[in-house]
């Protein structure tokens, strides 16, 4: 499906292609994204702590809830929808927290920490939770599948969070331009993505914040000069 | 507002750099609240941004400051890395590679502030890492589906069919689909007939060349749509993991060589075809690292109509390497100057001038492109430059001045393949590996003495039986004849036994060698030194 948004300047690419169909010749070396006031493209891929960084969503109240014990809150959603986010987001409150992903078919070794934030555990076996639910310290999870009876079962108070539900233009705007700020490479303007585009990004993708970064990666790898998007 | 801020002023102000260059520059800290500082860390590395994984190469790290750092003071604090030998600065669509130094406060219990900054490095000829492992190889699905793909494809029919059916029977368009892709070269070959296919170096740079020799006799008399070949460079990245992992594929070149047109074919009439794929100028460098790899590769392809294509596909390295040798390869270059290093064209004219025995013909460096279909054969090569005139005295210098020498580093000036040597490379690539032919070619070589310079990638003793005394105790190199995707194994005598052990993977050593077999196990060329 294509991007709805599309620029009309110049792009980067097309100052870079060389005449005549023949291949691409690079010019010389410059910092990247110099031209954009940017150290990166900012809708790239993140590490993790990066990622908890440009985070932009309200924790405050799980937080305090996460310093009982016998506290559960598990976020749902499909892939893309900011349970990863809402995880790293929790972790950056926590020193003594620990943060796993659980890869596919993988069977990690779950330390010990307080709060214990596990993404992607729908991998683990449910023998394998039961006996990481068995600890009782407090817990954030990361899942695709509604685990709630299972942290009932094994005396957790649980909350649920579906991070896509609460996803709007202005939200999904802010999102957006905090991860530009946060790629900023110095002091002077940005490219600024407005509300208008992040309705239509929301229109286009609905809440796959994934395909919305996808999409705003290929604009923003075009994009010739600081301008609103 | 951060405990401190940092900032990082590098000594060169346009942060560019080469391999081996000393980098350095000073970090300023500006303290906001008092902090007691475990160590104020500067450390330098590469790091992949994109859209692939982010990628982190071997960090080097100093400590430029330990103790207590004071609210509204500012301090300045100096630091020197040498600067890494690759992988240069990239920047492409969905990959780019930089080079960073970062500065981190240490501080206890709290988030640490920290800063990273770019500099540049240029491509430069030194040898570096993050480069495709496999050289000379098919690519890695491909060399799989050829030597699998039939008991796989077999075992999928089957399964569906006895196993599994009426569930399974998916699996049985599946299992045809891979019976056909491993069964693709050899139907290919039933109407063509067997296809000998020899690829120059595979080691390339950029505005270089591929050789390539291609030959066949058709067993059956067809027609042919065309023999072409493909050259293609990707950025391939994956981001996530598990369901959530995608690749991110992005062509920075693709190019499609016709080395032969659409025409007829008779049964028993050789084909052959010797051309050089061009390399274009460009800062795609071949690149891997996990999940960001930049990956060339060579495809050639014969099209036959209605019937199976015969392809064989390569992963090109592509890297940097001495100006002059870039130059040197250049089509419509004007000639290097005389002291320059001389093409392996050039070298094997003044090696072998006209009438002296030299298989020109069967040259895979030559310039250009020779299709000969039966009898007729059209040669097409271009004049001769005026330095190929030179007879072979004044082409190559006599053994005796050639000084056998051990060096950490290629040194630029120095030829990495005579013209004598690079004939017989080209001479060994294009014989049959099983039959005698290569051991035949090697004798006729037996007398002379070729100056190498060889990429080492182990040393060992040397524990075959040698009658000769002086190398009973020596050492064995095996290696890289360098400009050539050659293997050896060079026997040294012990005297130099000392001078070897000091060197390892990597390194270059320099001989003057004697060919002695052709080691059909490790598929390598046994030499010794003189």
């Amino acid at each position: 499906m294509p991007c709805p948004v599309e620029t009309t300047v110049e792009s980067r690419a097309d100052r870079r292609r060389a005449p005549h169909g023949q291949p691409p010749v690079d010019g010389p070396l410059r910092l990247p994204f110099a031209e954009l006031n940017l150290r990166r493209n900012p809708f790239g891929e993140l590490e993790a702590a990066e990622r908890a960084a440009v985070a932009v969503v309200e924790v405050d109240r799980l937080v305090r809830r996460l310093e009982q014990p016998g506290y559960a809150v598990q976020f749902i959603g499909e892939k893309g929808r900011g349970k990863t986010t809402h995880l790293l987001a929790i972790w950056r409150h926590f020193p003594q927290a620990v943060y796993v992903h659980v890869g596919e078919h993988e069977r990690p070794r779950i330390p010990h920490g307080r709060p214990l934030l596990i993404d992607e555990i729908q991998r683990l076996s449910r023998w394998h939770r039961r006996r990481i639910f068995r600890r009782r310290v407090p817990l954030a999870i990361g899942t695709h599948e509604d685990l709630g009876g299972e942290l009932r079962r094994a005396g957790f108070e649980v909350q649920t969070v579906r991070p896509a539900e609460a996803l709007d233009g202005k939200r999904l705007c802010r999102m957006l331009n905090r991860r530009v700020e946060r790629a900023r490479r110095g002091p002077g303007p940005l490219p600024q993505i407005s509300l208008q585009t992040a309705q239509a990004m929301l229109d286009h993708s609905g809440d796959d914040l994934r395909a919305i970064e996808f999409c705003l990666y290929d604009l923003f790898q075009d994009l010739a000069g600081i301008q609103d998007v | 507002m951060s405990k401190c801020d940092l900032a990082i002023v590098f000594a060169r102000p346009n942060r560019t750099y080469r391999g081996g260059d000393e980098l350095s520059g000073t970090v300023h800290v500006q303290v906001n609240q008092d902090v007691r500082c475990d160590g104020l860390i500067v450390e330098h590395f590469w790091q992949t941004h994109g859209q692939g994984n982010t990628a982190t190469g071997p960090k080097e790290s100093s400590v430029v400051f330990q103790g207590n750092l004071q609210a509204g003071q500012a301090y300045s604090y100096p630091f020197r890395f040498t600067v890494p030998d690759g992988p240069p600065t990239y920047h492409g669509h969905y990959l780019n590679v930089d080079h960073y130094i970062q500065a981190r406060v240490d501080i206890p219990w709290a988030i640490d502030p920290k800063l990273k900054e770019e500099y540049l490095l240029l491509p430069d000829e030194r040898e570096y890492g993050n480069l495709p492992p496999d050289r000379n190889q098919q690519p890695r699905l491909m060399g799989q589906v050829l030597k699998l793909g039939l008991p796989v494809g077999v075992a999928m029919i089957v399964a569906g069919v006895l196993v599994l059916f009426p569930c399974g029977i998916v699996l049985i368009p599946l299992g045809c689909l891979v019976v056909f892709a491993a069964l693709r070269q050899s139907l290919a070959e039933k109407k063509i007939g067997k296809v000998e296919l020899h690829w120059g170096s595979l080691r390339v740079a950029p505005g270089g060349e591929v050789p390539l020799a291609l030959s066949f006799t058709p067993r059956q008399s067809c027609t042919l749509n065309g023999i072409t070949a493909n050259l293609l460079a990707v950025e391939q990245c994956v981001s996530g993991s598990g369901r959530n992992k995608s690749t991110h594929t992005h062509k920075v070149h693709q190019q499609s060589i016709t080395l032969a047109g659409q025409g007829p074919l008779t049964a028993g009439q050789p084909v052959q075809v010797k051309t050089t794929v061009p390399i274009p100028q460009t800062n795609a460098f071949s690149f891997s690292a996990s999940d960001n790899e930049l990956i060339w590769t060579l495809e050639v392809r014969v099209d036959i109509p209605l019937w199976p294509d015969w392809v064989e596909k390569r992963v090109l390295t592509v890297r940097p390497a001495p100006a002059a040798e870039i130059a040197q390869q250049q089509p419509g270059q004007p000639p290097p100057p005389p002291d320059a290093r001389r093409t392996r064209a050039e070298s094997k004219a003044a090696a072998f001038p006209a009438g002296a025995g030299s298989p020109a013909a069967g040259d895979l460096g030559s310039a250009g492109m020779t299709l000969s279909m039966g009898s007729e054969v059209t040669f097409h090569r271009p004049p001769p430059e005026p330095s190929l005139a030179r007879g072979p005295a004044e082409a190559a210098p006599p053994a005796a001045e050639q000084q056998p020498a051990v060096t950490q580093q290629p040194s630029p000036g120095t030829a990495a393949v005579d013209g004598a040597l690079g004939q017989l490379v080209d001479r060994l690539g294009a014989a049959n590996r099983y039959g005698s032919a290569r051991d035949e070619i090697i004798r006729q070589y037996a007398e002379q003495s070729f100056p190498c310079s060889i990429e080492i990638d182990a040393v060992e003793r040397t524990y075959t039986y040698v009658p000769d005394q002086r190398f009973r105790n020596g050492r064995t190199v095996t290696g890289l004849l360098r400009g050539t995707d050659c293997r050896v194994s060079v026997q040294l005598p012990e005297e130099r036994n000392e001078q070897l052990d000091t060197l390892g993977p990597g390194d270059t050593l320099q001989a003057n060698c004697t060919p002695l077999k052709w080691n059909n196990i490790h598929d390598r060329l046994e030499i010794r030194e003189l």
